[in-house]
């Protein structure tokens, strides 16, 4: 049965409200970004094929949460030969975190707009080359000349700088990290 | 966490597909070994999407810095003389990565120039620095104006806060002895204080409430508002909703609008619900428990304007007979008092006396919410009834007298027995804080300033004008006279009843108002028969609110 259109744009509320942390979610899952967007392409797709087992004023996010979960598994297990892996029981004990830190979310994404602003101008610099113009490391690390090892360690930094921060913010806020 | 930095580039090379497989193992081996390291890992992910997707969605970079070519360059110098990070020693595996081998640094000429730059740079340093040594310490950055504030008496004497004074995010407390302030932050978001109260502003879009009350507007581009209280945060969501927070700590959350979603973690209990439109719970600080309470429409001070000394507290009706007396229409007015048809000006005490009316409209200027007062008397039918020239074009040709002031309340005064009797209509007394009267004996007119109101009440709009109109009749009293009724808004009659004089009856009026409205005239006629026992009461005279977003 086709959907109607106050149905599709419920979708599309619900979908786009839980989008970054089913991505965060699957990330976790498959730890490598290319695997999580082409599985978090798959997973929408299969949340709006069974759109219509879902009854309206549910719980989107776990529905959506358990698909995601089962596709991820379903992936690992298929791939599982040709991918570096961790045991078993670390993908099996994910999911739950996951969810709790994800929902715990709200004030670290505070703290972070916060941070990102008191990056230096090369750190942002950097972050918007990597992220916003998407380069991956090799690409950017041939546009600027320099070391994939250097670049690595950059980021690293850049993301350690921000974690640290982000603690001292919610400490400033007394608010738990 | 040792190796910290070791296991985060670990990760980024993982996620981006580029970790060895030596390294692998060993960030396999940590995540094996080390109870909370799958905590960490999934923590440094969801913060590695969220700065991903911060970044995708743009955060302040200066467009002339990315524009500068040499900031690379300046990056990659950094990177050679960067510490270096200990990594913990393995067996050699195979590496997938390739060793790159930095050229030496290249001797640096300097010039004169350059020397002249360093040592002019090292002064404006030394400047700096003592500028940053001896400037007023401010703690944070901008976020908040304290825009208005009534009879505040601030903990610390010597340093009050003035009305338009800049405040700062920060660890700054600011305590609040008794009065109120209303905040408004620079994403429009506005929150009412009232003292007693200790809170300070976290950040542009959070504030720490550690006792007293506030309330708090939240405009839907400042969604996701917070009220940090000891135990708990109240996280707007499209809101209008209130904050008590007690000495005990306990907190109580109202919301009158929209949803709020509620966070707390006492004693491992957490909670994290939704509250909605018209639900109030109260958190137990020595429990953690949170319950259901009833909902105080009339608890928060919603809006306070200084000039006015208005205090709204969601009251949905303003009582106009209270400002005759003086008051703000939420009942500060003096029963009794009134204004003047002869002056224009308050007056309390009581002079019946038939007298020749002024000619012609009379500003108020004492009191803000009333335009003027008028002696209605009209040979060609126009009538002034506004300070901006509004006419009304059905003004009676009365005896032009008048007998007593408008007032809030009244007596009526027994002639033969010089005495006077309170107002009764129905067998109660109306000219009372619970039965309100605007008490006109004709011939007078008021006109109310529904722009002046409106001011006062930001975000509000007035709605509608209500009241009961009837006769008051003395004791034993056998003759009837005639009145004329009229109720105008900008001069144009929305209301009216000619030669009404059937005692006991009720004139039920209800008049619709739009934001387009900007005056509200009452006016009580003689009906042509003289102002002999002409006692007419607009009962519980009010205008409708209702609160905007």
């Amino acid at each position: 049965m086709p959907h109607s259109i106050d149905r599709k744009k419920y979708f599309f509320e619900q979908y786009n409200q839980i989008q970054s942390h089913l991505y965060a979610f699957i990330l976790m899952m498959v730890h490598n970004e290319c695997d999580a967007e082409d599985l978090l392409q798959e997973t929408s797709v299969i949340l709006w094929e069974r759109f219509e087992e879902f009854a309206r004023g549910a719980n989107f996010k776990a529905w959506a949460f358990a698909i995601a979960k089962n596709r991820t598994f379903v992936f690992l297990r298929k791939n599982k030969k040709l991918r570096l892996s961790f045991m078993d029981e670390v993908y099996e004990k994910i999911p739950a975190i996951a969810v709790q830190i994800l929902e715990d979310q709200i004030y670290r994404v505070k703290a972070l707009k916060h941070c990102i602003n008191k990056l230096s101008p090369n750190d942002q610099q950097l972050l918007r080359m990597r992220y916003k113009e998407n380069n991956v490391p090799k690409v950017l690390s041939q546009k600027t000349g320099r070391s994939l090892n250097g670049l690595y360690k950059s980021l690293t930094r850049v993301h350690s700088l921000l974690r640290d921060c982000i603690m001292r913010t919610l400490h400033l806020w007394e608010i738990p990290s | 966490m040792k190796d910290q930095h070791k296991i985060d580039e670990y990760l980024i090379r993982l996620l981006n597909n580029e970790i060895s497989e030596s390294d692998f193992i060993q960030l396999k081996e940590w995540i094996a070994n080390n109870p909370n390291a799958i905590h960490y890992y999934c923590m440094f992910l969801s913060d590695y999407v969220t700065v991903r997707r911060q970044v995708e969605l743009g955060f302040d970079i200066q467009d002339d810095m990315l524009a500068d070519p040499e900031i690379l360059t300046v990056l990659a110098e950094y990177e050679k003389i960067a510490p270096a990070i200990e990594v913990p020693k393995k067996a050699s595996q195979r590496e997938l990565i390739q060793k790159v081998v930095y050229p030496p640094r290249e001797k640096r000429n300097v010039s004169k120039f350059n020397i002249l730059l360093l040592t002019m740079n090292a002064a404006a340093i030394f400047f700096l620095v003592l500028f940053i040594s001896f400037a007023p310490l401010k703690g944070g950055i901008e976020v908040a104006t304290l825009t208005d504030s009534i009879d505040v008496k601030w903990a610390d004497a010597n340093n009050t806060i003035k009305n338009g004074a800049r405040l700062y995010s920060g660890k700054t407390s600011y305590v609040l002895r008794e009065g109120l302030v209303k905040l408004k932050f620079d994403n429009n978001t506005q929150v009412t204080i009232e003292g007693p109260a200790d809170f300070h502003i976290l950040d542009d879009d959070m504030i720490k409430l550690n006792y007293g009350q506030l309330y708090s507007q939240v405009p839907p581009e400042a969604y996701g508002f917070q009220i940090c209280t000891r135990y708990a945060k109240i996280i707007d969501m499209g809101t209008e909703f209130g904050v008590k927070e007690g000495i005990d700590a306990n907190t109580k959350v109202h919301v009158f609008k929209g949803q709020v979603n509620l966070i707390s973690n006492i004693l491992s209990k957490k909670i994290n619900i939704d509250m909605l439109a018209g639900s109030a719970r109260e958190l137990n600080s020595a429990t953690g428990e949170l319950k259901e309470i009833p909902i105080e429409n009339n608890l928060f001070a919603r809006q306070i304007d200084s000039t006015t000394d208005f205090i709204w507290r969601g009251q949905n009706s303003l009582n106009l007979a209270d400002i005759v007396g003086g008051g703000n229409g939420l009942g500060t007015g003096a029963i009794g008092k009134g204004i003047s048809l002869t002056h224009g000006s308050s007056v309390s005490d009581f002079n019946w006396t038939a007298r020749q009316g002024k000619k012609g409209y009379l500003n108020v200027s004492e009191l803000p919410f009333i335009d003027g007062v008028v002696v209605p008397d009209s040979e060609d039918g126009t009538l002034q009834v506004s300070s901006q020239g509004h006419i009304f074009r059905e003004c009676p040709n009365t005896s032009g007298l008048y007998f007593d002031e408008i007032r809030n309340g009244g007596l009526i005064r027994i002639t033969d027995a010089k005495s006077t009797v309170p107002m009764l209509f129905d067998n109660e007394q109306y000219g009372t804080s619970e039965k309100p009267l605007l008490f006109m004996h004709a011939n007078a007119g008021i006109t109310f300033n529904l722009n002046a109101i409106r001011d006062s009440l930001s975000g509000i709009s007035v709605t509608a004008f209500h009241s009961r109109c009837f006769l008051f009749a003395k004791p034993n009293m056998t003759k009837i006279n005639k009145n004329d009724i009229f109720v105008l808004v900008d001069g144009e009659a929305k209301f009216k009843k000619i030669g009404f004089d059937q005692y006991g009856v009720v004139l039920n009026i209800d008049i619709p108002l739009t934001e387009g409205d900007h005056y509200l005239t009452l006016i009580a006629a003689d009906g042509g028969d003289s102002i002999v026992l002409d006692w007419v009461g607009f009962a519980e005279p009010c205008l409708l609110f209702e609160a905007n977003r």
